[in-house]
């Protein structure tokens, strides 16, 4: 409200009025006096609590019905009386249960995607992967197997030694045009590089095998391979995978 | 069209009223809540306490802004409109009763001194002043106590109670004042909240 001269009065006392103020109040008050009397009746009747009443609610049902009968209401439609329910006006937008319906159905949209994996089919998915994985391990060490084993064998087939012995020596000259592929010594043993075949069984920590000999830990003995001419030596690894994994470190 | 409406509690008196000629219940219902009271108790204290009037006038107020809520113009304050039209109603009553504000020792026989809250008065002293200022009150002038009521019980400003009563605002300060002085004189040996 707007403050007029009497809430002046009541806030200030006569010394604390401006000029212009002294001048309006000059009408109504001669002197100080005067002014000071009316301001104490003034403020006095401020502070008296007068009673508050309030109207009966029969008046206010008597007034609604006057309302009904001056503004006629439409007749309801029966999706009225839903909406009445779940979008009732005298609530705010956040608290209608239309709203808070959508709001929670959004959620759990937006929350299906993220549960619904199939845990299973995933899992299925990683060992298929490892399978492979391992499969494709497996292929690489055979694949590096066979080739070091085919090198080894041509190795072996390149450098076969040859030993020239003291009696042949002097008969170098006469042998000379022999075929210089093997020219042994009496005196040494005939070692035959050539591999073993596929279908030779091998013992289990006896890789190498000797055809003649009775030895049982099957040492090699030079006399008896010179008997036998034949030295056996391992098993090619492509020819025995079993063999392969024995020597295959794992861990 | 606005998707969300403001609630009737943040609207204006106009806007209600508006919404009240377009049949808006809930306009009603805030515009009553607001001035049911206020209005209760100015009846009361113009028409010497008799609450049984009192309520009638409320009704028919009320029921004059259900009927023809055009009578109100957008463009001057409801709330200085409103108590122009309780006014009016007083007015009406007092020439239909031609009752004098003195008749027994002051007092209307329809005037009741006592206080129905008594318990709100704790100090005698203030309940003894307060009964010899309403007693004052009455025997003055209806113009001029009616202008003293408007101001200080009901709270409105010098410029709304001329525009209620559609006086000049010099009329309302000159009324007022000798209102006051009159009270002052009559309560000068009685005024134990003035410390003399």
């Amino acid at each position: 409200m707007e403050k007029d001269i009497i809430d002046v009065m009541m806030d200030k006392q006569y010394f604390e009025l401006s000029s212009s103020e002294k001048e309006e109040l000059a009408q109504y008050c001669s002197n100080e006096d005067e002014y000071n009397h009316l301001r104490e009746v003034m403020i006095g009747v401020e502070s008296i609590k007068f009673d508050s009443y309030t109207p009966k609610s029969e008046t206010k049902q008597k007034l609604d019905d006057l309302f009904d009968q001056t503004y006629p209401k439409a007749s309801p439609v029966w999706y009225m009386s839903v909406l009445g329910v779940v979008v009732p006006k005298e609530k705010p937008i956040h608290r209608q249960p239309l709203v808070q319906i959508a709001a929670i159905a959004l959620l759990v949209l937006l929350a299906v995607p993220l549960f619904n994996t199939d845990i299973t089919q995933e899992k299925k998915n990683q060992v298929a992967m490892v399978e492979k994985e391992e499969q494709a391990v497996k292929q690489d060490k055979v694949e590096q197997a066979v080739p070091k084993s085919n090198e080894q064998t041509q190795m072996v087939d390149e450098e076969q030694p040859t030993f020239v012995t003291d009696a042949e020596g002097d008969n170098f000259a006469a042998n000379a045009g022999a075929t210089p592929e093997v020219m042994t010594r009496s005196s040494e043993p005939v070692i035959d590089m050539t591999p073993l075949s596929a279908s030779s069984t091998i013992a289990t920590g006896a890789p190498f095998t000797t055809t003649g000999f009775d030895h049982p830990d099957g040492v090699f003995d030079a006399s008896s391979a010179l008997a036998s001419s034949e030295v056996s030596y391992s098993v090619s690894a492509a020819d025995e995978p079993d063999v392969l994994d024995l020597l295959t470190a794992t861990f | 069209m606005r998707l969300l409406k403001a609630p009737h509690t943040t609207m204006t008196d106009e806007a209600l009223m508006l919404a009240i000629s377009k049949g808006d219940k809930r306009a009603f219902d805030e515009i009553y809540n607001r001035y049911s009271g206020p209005l209760m108790g100015y009846f009361m204290r113009m028409l010497w306490r008799d609450r049984e009037k009192a309520e009638d006038f409320v009704h028919d107020l009320f029921a004059k802004i259900i009927r023809k809520p055009e009578l109100f113009d957008p463009n001057r304050s409801f709330k200085t409109w409103v108590f122009s039209v309780a006014n009016n109603m007083c007015k009406n009553e007092y020439k239909k009763q031609e009752v004098r504000k003195n008749t027994r020792n002051g007092l209307d026989h329809n005037y009741s001194v006592s206080d129905s809250n008594a318990n709100v008065m704790k100090d005698v002293q203030e309940t003894q002043f307060k009964e010899q200022f309403l007693v004052s009150l009455e025997q003055l002038d209806k113009k001029h106590s009616d202008v003293f009521k408007l101001r200080h019980i009901e709270g409105l400003s010098i410029k709304e109670i001329a525009e209620i009563l559609e006086i000049s605002d010099g009329t309302v300060k000159s009324r007022l004042f000798y209102a006051t002085k009159y009270l002052a004189q009559s309560l000068e040996h009685f005024n134990p909240l003035l410390n003399r």
